[in-house]
């Protein structure tokens, strides 16, 4: 019960934060002193009627509230359409953020799976080799601009050795797509979970089987994943080690350690209590994956949906702006979410 | 190697402790002994930094890096009737004995207690961790023994999480752990300091009367000489990490023979009589780093002479359990 | 690394006495801030990140200060305009051996040496890093300190603000910004001359090239205002943890002024954090705003700008362009590498646990 009226009362919070977030990035956009729509056009199309056209349709001749109201009804109704390619910027967005999620998934896996262990292992043995080694990485790791690493890791692994693929991202088959939609159609609740994370390609692929499509992700995507996750990976476990080293020099564990606890008990008890402030910071790490991977998907040509924003703030775009900044505040919001459900359930102490 | 008395329980000698640190060697114990023999509660009386937290832990080995136990050797008569040398044990030797036989309660139960783990994970895992029962077995003594620790409504008690009980049941949770294997000697570290004094008393009583119960031996640290009177048997005075003086409890208050013992019963005030000013030892704690061989208490020492500086006085037997190391009794 | 130590003692010590000589009695009122800064410089210099650190930030500073003198090219100059027979061979790798004049770190497409482009770049990125960092702090630290000291509406109000700043992913919210900025900027330079001239100035560039300008100046207007919230934040919760302190009461109640309760009792007992913050925030600056260079939001060319000059020799990459990617990319290794190192040290000397170990091992 606790725990319920505490979930409703995030929940409630949920729809003030994101229009808050889509008046703040729709006021910026409207303060540019330029004429948006000329500049959706394009140098070339200057046909007087298009433009008068296009502004009709967006209501730039309204006062701002009512644009902005016009917009976010578009948005929600799931009628918004880009002006410079005529679709629907929601299935746009659709469409392409499964792929970023695919993307921040080898990302984060990377960083966990190295960066998880070596801060273990940095705090059980410390000032040893393993300590100062977890030291330098998280120094030089922080220290490197990201597309300078993408870069070479581009020519080590693409150019030199053709270890991974670099267009295209593979995506299960139509049959496949329709046996998720059937999912969704037939199966309550547990069906639209399961269609949901089917959109992500790789998960589709694997629950229909489609076992070339998985292999063939994993040659498109540990690349930019590893490209991503490593950098990260240097801080997470400088954090790991600090936060279970903290634990480690706890009274609590003095005093198992006093009861005769087996070394297993005693890591048990330590792990418990250094994980959960790490639980925050993975949160929120997925979230920046999820929303920040504007370069890596640049370079590494992946049709994801920071390119797709980014490409509509650099053109002015405003549907495509108030389509990413209301995705992207989703992500926060429901990434802070999880994060909190999952503390509640590690520690007690958070309930009330 | 002496031998150990029939009813004696743990016999401890030459035990002396070192912190190696940056700012030098901090001498935390130096050879001090211990007798502790069966049902009876034994308290060690000190200051802040006399060395009796790092004593009680270097008898199980609980010294970290970058402490080590020196010297020292530490006979501990097991339930089997079989005598070992604590110190000479390596590490899972130790781990059997310590929560099975030696248990330990310690200052802050606040602390002592995972957050995240509820008092009934506590009492089951050390049961489980000693004894070969089943988890169901484990869960029902775990009740059973909330029970003994006087907490009310065991069966709901035992899912509770400490940030869920008052001070006073947290402290009971962490006795109850302590034990929960029966262990011969249990030693608690200042149980109560933390506790309003109204609990205080409820916690001293507890533990008195489990002590008889499960005929086990007690060693009680504290700096309360009015907890000493109540329950203490025999007492251990120390002072900067060395034993200055041990008798039983009437002799220790009747006549102390230590300097320092003197000055710490003086500094008591008595509510019957009226003082403009309460009597207080001169001077501050020792520095422990890089100790000279003298008497660590000559500093502040009123009666201190020239050879105090020089060498710490041996033992001298005053009557039958009395021994006191002091230059002023040894020159007579 | 005694060197390091000796010479910033002697300086140290100079300052002092230079301090002494025009208000005599300072040494005995800061002789205890003079030790801890001595402690301080200790632990910087004995410790070898900080030492490192401290070699990495001087060197790459005083490249900042001097490079565009150094350099011995000019940025705005193309010599494939010069010469135009050159083209197919650009961007030229580097050689070892003679190769006919061309430049031994090689060429980027137009010809140009990269060597001294970088000699350049590390000025734009120190001086844009600088900017955002002391802008960004002060104006944190101001919004903290009133926040945090006023508490009620006001506090209430600016962390409403701040966490709807902190709600946003930054990169985004810095694109947009340096979108909306630079087209109004610009015309604000094109009219104020001064201003181009003094921003041009700073950034060893061109005056004449106001559009420019005006692009990195939406760049580093755009950071700050992304950069502020977390030391709002910080310094908010440290007002917080001091007002509840004993000497605050007690100096209102000596009847100090809330100016100089702020600047004399809270402000320095929070600088050790913000330092630390300060030091790790010069390198994550440097390499924010060379990020959004590379994605084409900060200057255009001819600017040598660090981010702009691996952006543009992306579309070579590899076999045409990988030493200009290894060259900039390396110069802003060191840069943010610097300052990283340094900060590490630094929360190492400010972070009572490991403090303990360094003041016993100075026995200053």
């Amino acid at each position: 019960m606790g725990l319920a009226s505490f979930l409703a009362r995030r929940v409630v919070t949920f729809v003030p934060s994101v229009i808050g977030a889509l008046l703040i990035t729709y006021l910026i956009a409207y303060v540019i002193p330029t004429d948006p729509v000329r500049a959706w056009v394009g140098e070339k199309l200057l046909n007087p009627e298009t433009l008068e056209q296009l502004r009709k349709e967006y209501k730039f001749d309204a006062p701002w509230y009512e644009q902005f109201g016009f917009l976010v009804y578009q948005l929600v109704t799931g009628r918004l359409k880009d002006p410079t390619r005529g679709e629907l910027v929601v299935k746009q967005v659709t469409d392409r953020f499964p792929i970023t999620v695919e993307l921040a998934i080898f990302a984060f896996a990377f960083t966990v799976l190295i960066g998880i262990p070596l801060g273990i292992i940095a705090a059980a043995k410390r000032d040893s080799f393993a300590d100062l080694f977890v030291r330098v990485f998280a120094l030089v790791g922080s220290s490197i601009p990201g597309f300078v690493l993408y870069y070479f890791l581009i020519l080590l692994f693409y150019v030199q050795v053709k270890a991974s693929l670099m267009a295209g991202v593979p995506i299960f088959s139509r049959s496949c797509a329709l046996m998720l939609e059937g999912l969704r159609e037939g199966v309550p609740v547990i069906g639209y979970v399961a269609w949901a994370l089917g959109q992500v390609p790789i998960f589709g692929a694997l629950m229909c089987g489609e076992m070339n499509v998985v292999s063939s992700t994993f040659a498109r995507m540990w690349l930019p994943g590893f490209a991503l996750g490593v950098l990260s990976a240097g801080f997470l476990a400088r954090v790991v080690r600090n936060s279970l080293l903290d634990a480690l020099s706890s009274d609590s564990i003095l005093f198992a350690r006093a009861r005769g606890l087996s070394d297993m008990r005693v890591w048990r008890h330590a792990l418990k209590n250094g994980f959960a402030p790490i639980v925050t910071i993975l949160g929120l790490h997925f979230a920046g994956l999820l929303t920040g991977a504007i370069i890596a998907e640049t370079v590494f040509n992946i049709p994801g949906v920071g390119r797709y924003i980014y490409q509509g703030i650099s053109r002015l775009n405003f549907p495509v702006i108030i389509a990413g900044t209301f995705l992207f505040s989703l992500v926060y919001i429901v990434m802070n979410l999880v994060v909190d459900i999952v503390y509640a359930l590690i520690d007690p102490r958070v309930r009330y | 190697m002496a031998e150990m008395m029939d009813n004696q329980v743990l016999r401890a000698r030459g035990l002396t402790v070192r912190f190696y640190t940056y700012a030098g060697v901090v001498h935390a114990v130096t050879e001090a002994y211990l007798n502790v023999y069966e049902g009876e509660t034994v308290a060690i009386v000190g200051e802040t930094g006399s060395g009796k937290s790092v004593f009680t832990r270097a008898l199980t080995g609980l010294i970290e890096p970058p402490g080590r136990v020196e010297a020292g050797s530490v006979l501990f008569k097991r339930k089997d009737g079989s005598v070992v040398d604590l110190a000479k044990l390596n590490k899972e030797e130790l781990g059997e004995i310590r929560g099975y036989e030696i248990a330990y309660v310690f200052q802050d139960p606040s602390s002592a207690l995972d957050p995240l783990y509820t008092a009934g994970d506590h009492i089951m895992e050390t049961i489980l961790e000693h004894q070969k029962v089943g988890k169901g077995e484990a869960r029902r003594e775990a009740v059973r023994l909330l029970k003994d620790v006087l907490i009310p409504n065991p069966e709901v008690r035992v899912k509770s999480y400490p940030h869920e009980l008052s001070g006073g049941m947290r402290q009971r949770v962490v006795i109850a752990t302590a034990i929960a294997n029966k262990p011969k000697l249990v030693i608690a570290d200042e149980p109560t300091t933390n506790l309003d004094v109204t609990v205080q008393a409820q916690i001293l009583d507890l533990l008195d009367e489990l002590r008889r119960k499960y005929g086990m031996s007690v060693i009680l640290i504290t700096h309360n000489l009015g907890v000493v009177a109540e329950v203490a048997d025999r007492v251990y005075v120390m002072y900067g990490g060395r034993v200055v003086e041990t008798a039983d409890v009437f002799t220790i208050f009747e006549s102390p023979s230590h300097p320092y013992t003197e000055m710490l019963l003086r500094a008591v005030p008595d509510p019957t009589r009226r003082v403009k000013r309460l009597e207080s030892i001169p001077g501050s704690v020792p520095n422990l780093i890089d100790m000279g061989p003298g008497c660590p208490f000559a500093p502040r020492c009123p009666h201190a002479m020239e050879v105090c500086e020089k060498e710490f006085p041996g033992a001298l037997q005053l009557a039958d359990g009395h021994i006191v190391h002091c230059w002023l009794h040894l020159r007579r | 690394m005694n060197i390091l130590y000796k010479s910033s003692t002697v300086l140290l010590n100079k300052y002092a006495e230079l301090r002494e000589r025009f208000n005599p009695g300072w040494l005995e009122r800061n002789k205890s801030k003079l030790q801890e800064m001595k402690l301080t410089l200790y632990a910087l210099t004995t410790s070898k990140t900080g030492a490192a650190g401290l070699v990495l930030v001087l060197t790459t500073t005083f490249l900042a200060l001097f490079g565009p003198s150094l350099s011995w090219e000019p940025y705005d100059m193309y010599p494939v305009l010069k010469n135009p027979a050159l083209a197919g061979r650009l961007p030229h790798p580097p050689c070892m051996n003679d190769c006919s004049g061309m430049p031994l770190s090689g060429t980027d497409v137009y010809g140009r040496d990269i060597l001294s482009l970088i000699m350049r770049g590390f000025r734009i990125a120190l001086v844009m890093s600088l900017i955002i960092v002391v802008a960004s702090a002060a104006l944190g630290v101001l919004l903290g300190l009133v926040s945090g000291y006023f508490g009620g509406f006001i506090d209430e109000a600016i962390m409403r603000f701040t966490d709807m700043m902190l709600a946003f992913p930054g990169l985004v919210l810095a694109i947009a910004f340096s979108l909306t900025l630079r087209i109004s900027l610009r015309n604000v330079l094109i009219s104020n001359t001064a201003l181009t001239a003094l921003l041009a100035a700073l950034f060893a560039l061109n005056p004449a090239d106001a559009p420019n300008i005006a692009n990195i100046l939406s760049l580093f207007l755009a950071l700050i205002l992304v950069w502020w919230p977390p030391y709002a934040r910080v310094v908010r919760g440290s007002v917080l943890t001091l007002r509840e302190q004993g000497f605050i009461e007690a100096a209102r109640a000596l009847g100090l002024s809330t100016w100089r309760i702020l600047t004399k009792h809270i402000l320095p007992n929070i600088s050790s954090p913000l330092l630390v913050m300060f030091t790790f925030d010069m390198a994550t600056a440097a390499l924010s705003s060379a990020a959004l260079s590379f994605l084409g939001l900060g200057a255009q060319p001819p600017v040598p700008d660090l981010g702009l000059l691996i952006s543009m020799a992306g579309q070579y990459f590899p076999e045409r362009s990988w030493w200009i990617v290894l060259e900039a990319g390396f110069a802003l290794l060191l840069i943010s590498l610097g300052w990283n190192m340094l900060g590490d040290a630094l929360r190492d000397v400010f972070d009572p646990k490991t403090r303990r170990s360094i003041e016993l091992k100075a026995k200053l």
